[in-house]
């Protein structure tokens, strides 16, 4: 039921939002374990997120997956042509990208694909090191994921970019073998008066006993959400959910997903927010989704999220706007 | 008469030849003096080495020179002979203040300041330093951000693509990235001169950025871009932002990662990239191809070569670092003047100069090549 659910979100994305993407024939390596779009980077193979918090540079969304494969061996997602071949360098006297060995590989769909974390196969290297034929052909061994650049051992990333309208796109929706079971976590939603910073924001999840009104002011609110996602059941990743919705007094206020991320002069555009991509998050690692105005009165508010597979966490909330 | 006056002539023609050649030999014989003015190499192990926390914050020695060794770094005093040096385990940047040592997953950066304790850096990224600037490149290498020398963050920038190449001076910071867009920026990240990616062009020509270099007063940039073919575009400083100045073909290209520098006196180029090493004229505007594969020094039949240049050595020499993937894998500094080899340092990982020394670092120790004067 769920597969099937996913198969047809798959189907909608590809038709209403990224069109040829449908077309192109991507084969993203089934995963047992992925840190999805727009997961905090920081968070991943990193033991100082909490200090990251006061200074940015890693503590915002990422415009890769990261995938533990259970074989090392990565395989061309699709055929085309190497651009573009980093590799880690064999001596601690000469500085390494920290993406370690990667592949970027022009496809013929005008799509560019980027490998990285990886032990890149001397063939490869070679071939492309002495000015030969730079096609690939989908499926040709690009490396081991064995641990390069900031990816874990069995870790590697991977990035879609779609050229003619300068987006990185979510890969996770090529990932045809997805089986997600279980909901996203809502962690908290915060509520913030625009007008009144430095004040504590609204909690919706802890201070929303059933049948009891919040009191808030007559304001236009930010909305932020603190939400997780589990895509591959059992695994230790958490990533970052698909899709939130904001639902106010049964009408939708914010719709916003992971589906890419947009590519503009200050960096990347993530849910709508303005570039840099680090505009996206809050100091708590919450998702800044859009803004919502809130007129005197009473007022349901709900708050769904959802992931890949269409499973869904729902939270409500009743309010009382003075 | 005439004929008397015209045999003057001649004599005074062949003297003045004579006196040529004299005084060319001369001044032959001064520029190879030059060469001897190097009056000796001393070899420091690293056994011998004293802990760089030794060094005074408040009177360091003015003959410092930092060095980047495969598992140690350090300074050398190369006035006093004297070796600081430390080990580390994984990555390391060093400069004339101290050096952040961290590693493959980036989740533990440490900053050892000279005559300071050690402290810990919050970053997600590889720090990478350049013309006495700290700068932090981002995990996934589409962000940069330059710190203080205590690891805060003076600012950052974000990018909408992934950066594939890069240098600075003290005043200017060069990007390259993968869709062949470029960026130069001021001290403070200030815009001086951007070329996006033209998304109205043909879509299956992306011009990637394989190499950037800056001379050393940043009023010259060399930028190694695009396939079939691939380029060394020229620019340079016009006004507060830079120009294309020239555009010069090579004869063939590689989608390679390439590390490439100006020589301090700003002459030339050297880019490797893979197993090729170019010379780039950048007067004359002219290109050499100096290696491909086995072509440069004494390499093994059949060996897999990768080089990578180091950084400039003074005058017109630049160094680069030879690698031999064989089991287990050799390293040979070379030393090019105008790429012509100068000196092969077999087995040296890393080359730097400074102070009239020449420094090469090998896996034991370095050397002190004194009175290099290029």
């Amino acid at each position: 039921m769920k597969s099937t659910k996913l198969i047809a979100i798959c189907f909608l994305f590809s038709v209403a939002f990224l069109g040829p993407l449908g077309a192109i024939d991507f084969q993203v390596p089934a995963a047992t374990d992925i840190a999805g779009f727009g997961t905090i980077l920081a968070t991943q193979g990193s033991s100082n997120a909490k200090e990251l918090q006061k200074t940015k540079p890693g503590f915002v969304p990422r415009s890769d997956i990261a995938l533990k494969t259970e074989y090392p061996e990565i395989k061309a997602p699709s055929s085309g042509t190497v651009i573009y071949s980093q590799r880690e360098s064999p001596v601690a006297s000469v500085f390494s990208f920290p993406l370690g060995g990667a592949v970027a590989i022009l496809h013929p769909e005008s799509y560019i694909s980027l490998v990285s974390g990886l032990a890149l196969d001397t063939v490869i290297f070679n071939q492309a090191g002495r000015g030969q034929e730079n096609s690939v052909k989908k499926g040709t061994s690009m490396g081991q994921a064995i641990g390069s650049g900031i990816y874990p051992e069995r870790y590697f990333g991977l990035r879609l970019f779609d050229l003619k309208n300068s987006l990185w796109i979510n890969p996770l929706f090529l990932a045809s073998w997805l089986q997600d079971r279980t909901a996203p976590v809502i962690q908290n939603v915060w509520l913030n008066n625009e007008n009144m910073r430095g004040n504590t924001p609204i909690e919706l999840k802890t201070t929303a006993p059933k049948g009891k009104y919040i009191e808030c002011q007559q304001a236009t609110y930010e909305v932020s959400v603190a939400a997780i996602d589990s895509i591959i059941p059992g695994s230790r990743s958490f990533s970052a959910p698909y899709k939130i919705v904001i639902m106010l007094d049964g009408k939708t206020s914010i719709d916003t997903s992971f589906i890419a991320a947009t590519c503009k002069s200050e960096g990347l555009s993530f849910l709508g927010n303005p570039a840099p991509s680090s505009k996206a998050i809050l100091e708590n690692g919450a998702y800044r989704v859009g803004r919502i105005p809130l007129q005197r009165g009473q007022h349901e508010i709900e708050v769904q999220v959802s992931d890949y597979a269409g499973n869904q966490s729902i939270l409500k909330a009743s309010l009382m706007v003075n | 008469m005439h004929h008397r006056n015209e045999m003057k002539k001649r004599r005074f023609h062949i003297f003045a030849f004579i006196v040529a050649a004299v005084l060319f030999v001369l001044l032959s014989v001064r520029g190879t003096k030059k060469q001897e003015q190097i009056s000796e190499a001393i070899f420091l192990p690293f056994s011998s080495a004293l802990d760089p926390a030794s060094i005074s914050r408040q009177n360091p020695s003015p003959s410092l020179i930092s060095f980047l060794g495969d598992g140690y770094l350090g300074y050398i005093d190369s006035a006093n002979n004297q070796l600081y040096a430390a080990q580390f385990s994984d990555r390391a940047a060093i400069d004339s203040s101290g050096w952040i040592s961290y590693d493959r997953l980036a989740t533990a950066l440490q900053a050892f300041s000279l005559g300071s304790k050690p402290s810990t850096i919050a970053g997600y990224g590889y720090p990478w330093f350049k013309s006495s600037r700290r700068f932090l490149i981002r995990a996934d290498q589409m962000g940069i951000a330059e710190m203080h020398a205590d690891g805060s963050i003076v600012w950052e920038i974000e990018f909408p693509m992934p950066i594939t190449a890069i240098d600075a001076t003290p005043t200017t910071l060069g990007i390259g990235f993968l869709d062949g867009s470029i960026r130069f920026l001021g001290k403070k990240a200030e815009n001086l001169y951007s070329e996006p990616h033209d998304s109205q062009q043909d879509s299956q020509h992306i011009r990637t950025v394989y190499g950037i270099a800056l001379s050393g007063d940043g009023r010259s940039a060399a930028v190694l871009r695009g396939m079939s073919p691939q380029k060394i575009e020229s620019y340079r400083r016009a006004g507060t932002g830079f120009v294309k100045s020239s555009e010069r073909e090579l004869p063939s290209g590689a989608p390679l990662q390439a590390t490439m520098c100006y020589a301090e006196d700003g002459s030339h180029v050297v880019i490797a990239q893979g197993e090729q090493l170019i010379y780039y004229n950048t007067k004359k505007n002219y290109v050499r191809k100096l290696a491909n594969g086995a072509a440069l020094g004494n390499v093994a039949s059949g060996a897999f070569v990768q080089h990578f240049v180091l950084g400039p050595t003074g005058g017109n020499t630049i160094a680069v670092l030879q690698v031999q993937s064989q089991n287990p894998p050799t390293t040979k500094v070379l030393i090019l003047k105008h790429g012509i080899i100068e000196r092969e340092e077999p087995g040296a990982v890393s080359a730097s100069a400074g102070k009239g020394a020449l420094i090469i670092v090998f896996r034991d120790g370095v050397e002190i090549v004194k009175g290099w004067q290029q």
